[in-house]
């Protein structure tokens, strides 16, 4: 797993796309697209490398009314998940061998860049 | 094979594998277009040329086109070899082992390629598209889905079939998005409800149907609605309205150029889903969903 700071921010070679109340990420790195969850969205929408996680935590409390500790721990692990996923500033993309089943539930990712129309099988 | 072997062909046979073979009579069938591209296929197996030119007809044009891409499609070898034939691309190899089971579908995917690397500014994703009524509904998803056999059968039915494989989406000044057609065959798996629409009837598990075999090609068409087919029983039939996130991360997932084309590409879908609808529907009975699906061109999703 990739190392996250306090601070984080999205890696420049991402790209995001607000659809309603989802994230949708594209990383021109690997080609690959990651939808998330709207809690996912959130928290994405708030690292700007500027603001800490606690940071984070509380405007996520004022908006949501949610208990800020019960936050915090969240936050800890949908960002942890975007560092897995290599989409954070600092943490390298995913490689050919990820798995992309979505084990945290905060959202899927979609491999672009390499499910390109290819020859059909030789039987 | 050794030498002196009452083996009555050559047991060794020299083939520089890259060099396009020269042969002293070929076969040439064409002129077909895609998306502005004319091109010629040439082979030393006649009866290739007549399948192929079979397979092809709908994307025939006139002899006066212009012709940029010459495909040579060549049988090499002693018969028993087990991959005797290869494609080039004006003089370029582009496969040279292939099978005889698989060189019609190795020479389609060799055209969808060339459509792929010329079609630019029009968004080119994987997916089917029929047209209705003078709008078009494009079905995406995921390989085995059923979105050429419902495509098939929709042309089958009334509508008009504007692709199987790659629908060609033109983003408008007037935020409309149209679809351009792309009639190359119709890969139909077998058995299927397609069967009885196959003239002549094969025994082959998947063959190459020219739409025009099934009904009528459509022209390029505004588009209504993208919808995602399943014939997993647990679909509802009915119209499920998609996410636009969902259905932006399923269109990506099947954009042939996004890999090449990056986040212009990938804007390109943000802006498609933006302004069209999606819905999943559930397709194993294929008459109630060709129902829905009219009713959805006539009276918009909320009917």
């Amino acid at each position: 797993m990739s190392a996250v700071t306090d601070r984080p921010a999205p890696h420049e070679g991402v790209d995001t796309a607000f659809l309603v109340n989802q994230a949708v990420l594209f990383d021109d790195r690997n080609g690959r697209v990651h939808e998330l969850n709207p809690s996912a969205s959130a928290v994405w929408l708030l690292l700007d490398g500027e603001l800490s996680l606690d940071d984070v935590a509380v405007e996520l409390h004022e908006l949501l009314g949610v208990d800020r500790d019960v936050l915090r721990a969240d936050i800890d692990l949908v960002v942890a998940d975007f560092a897995d996923r290599g989409l954070l500033a600092g943490t390298e993309p995913l490689g050919d061998g990820h798995d992309d089943h979505d084990h945290r539930g905060h959202g899927h990712v979609a491999d672009a860049g390499r499910t390109v129309l290819a020859p059909p099988p030789d039987p | 094979m050794a030498e002196g072997s009452a083996q009555s062909e050559p047991a060794l046979v020299a083939v520089a594998v890259d060099e396009p073979p020269v042969f002293d009579d070929v076969t040439r069938v064409g002129p077909y277009r895609v998306h502005g591209h004319g091109f010629v296929i040439e082979t030393n197996v006649p009866e290739m040329a007549r399948q192929l030119d079979d397979r092809l007809r709908d994307l025939r044009t006139t002899p006066a086109d212009d012709v940029d891409t010459h495909f040579l499609v060549a049988r090499r070898g002693p018969s028993w070899m087990t991959h005797p034939w290869g494609v080039w691309r004006n003089g370029q190899p582009c496969e040279t082992t292939l099978t005889g089971e698989y060189i019609q579908p190795y020479v389609l995917w060799e055209v969808t390629r060339l459509l792929l690397e010329t079609c630019r500014p029009l968004i080119p994703i994987h997916a089917a598209a029929v047209a209705r009524d003078g709008q078009a509904i494009v079905l995406a998803g995921v390989s085995h889905a059923g979105k050429s056999t419902l495509a098939g059968w929709l042309t089958a039915h009334g509508w008009q079939f504007l692709t199987d494989e790659v629908a060609l989406l033109e983003r408008r000044p007037d935020g409309s998005v149209w679809v351009h057609p792309f009639w190359r065959p119709i890969g139909v798996r077998r058995p299927g409800p397609l069967d009885d629409l196959i003239t002549p009837p094969t025994e082959d598990p998947e063959v190459l149907v020219p739409a025009s075999a099934l009904g009528a090609l459509g022209q390029a068409a505004p588009l209504r609605a993208i919808v995602l087919p399943s014939r997993d029983a647990d679909v509802e039939r009915t119209l499920q309205p998609q996410h636009p996130a969902s259905t932006a991360r399923e269109l990506a997932t099947h954009l042939p150029r996004l890999g090449e084309d990056g986040r212009a590409g990938f804007r390109d879908i943000v802006a498609v889903v933006e302004s069209i609808p999606a819905f999943a529907l559930g397709v194993d009975d294929l008459t109630a969903a060709a129902a829905t699906l009219a009713t959805l061109v006539e009276h918009g999703p909320a009917a």
